[in-house]
């Protein structure tokens, strides 16, 4: 499995990144059709039939995070899309990590960052506050996200 | 979220049936007062994991995915 990027789509200023401090989770306004998910710990990269990420929503404790300097990513917009080894069956996750990824927020911008093992070698953003990062071969390596408002 | 393609996080009973498996540990993402539940199953046709992560004190669900593949 891998992903794949479509640069320039033009989705940015569409959809916006929240943290509900009562969920311990972030969601997406406006809330998306769902149809299955790539996990990342208990984070869902949502996905539609065709494997396009198409909001990012999910369970991330805040009282877990690691105050780090994170500094500000830079990435041009675009798609990514989840090319999976089999067919994607509705309803039916897909996990990326067995051993827990950790999350690094930087209180001075707001980002937060759940980081893998790989160096990433492609970024991509997909909605404001969202950007992914793709490795060599392709797997998603790390997670940068900033909500609205930081808990 | 989730809930077209997800109908079984409406269904209390089978949050039910996950939590008397007994199987809870305490949730590894960190998440005070909470168990997490990974239990086998099948839904849409598909072998995998049901994951829960519930407030046992409050009956509050945090968590609610059934995950693919073994």
């Amino acid at each position: 499995m891998h992903f794949d990027i479509r640069r320039d789509t033009g989705m940015l200023a569409r959809k916006s990144l929240f943290y509900d401090t009562g969920d311990f989770a972030f969601y997406v306004s406006p809330v998306a059709d769902n149809f299955s998910s790539v996990l990342v710990n208990d984070i869902n990269l949502e996905i539609d039939p065709n494997g396009v990420v198409i909001s990012i929503w999910g369970l991330c404790p805040y009282m877990n995070w690691i105050d780090a300097v994170l500094g500000s990513p830079q990435a041009g917009a675009g798609e990514v899309r989840f090319v999976g080894d089999s067919p994607i069956t509705r309803g039916v996750s897909i996990r990326l990590n067995r051993e827990r990824w950790p999350t690094y927020v930087d209180r001075s911008n707001g980002w937060i960052y759940i980081a893998g093992t790989a160096k990433p070698t492609q970024v991509v953003a997909i909605m404001t506050g969202v950007i992914i990062e793709l490795d060599e071969q392709r797997n998603l390596c790390g997670i940068w996200l900033k909500p609205a408002q930081l808990p | 979220m989730g809930e077209l393609a997800r109908p079984f996080v409406k269904s209390p009973l089978t949050a039910q049936e996950i939590q008397a498996t007994g199987s809870g540990v305490p949730d590894p993402g960190g998440l005070p007062g909470a168990l997490r539940y990974d239990v086998p199953g099948s839904f849409n046709g598909s072998s995998g994991t049901y994951q829960l992560v519930v407030n046992p004190e409050t009956n509050t669900v945090y968590h609610f995915n059934f995950v693919g593949g073994k």
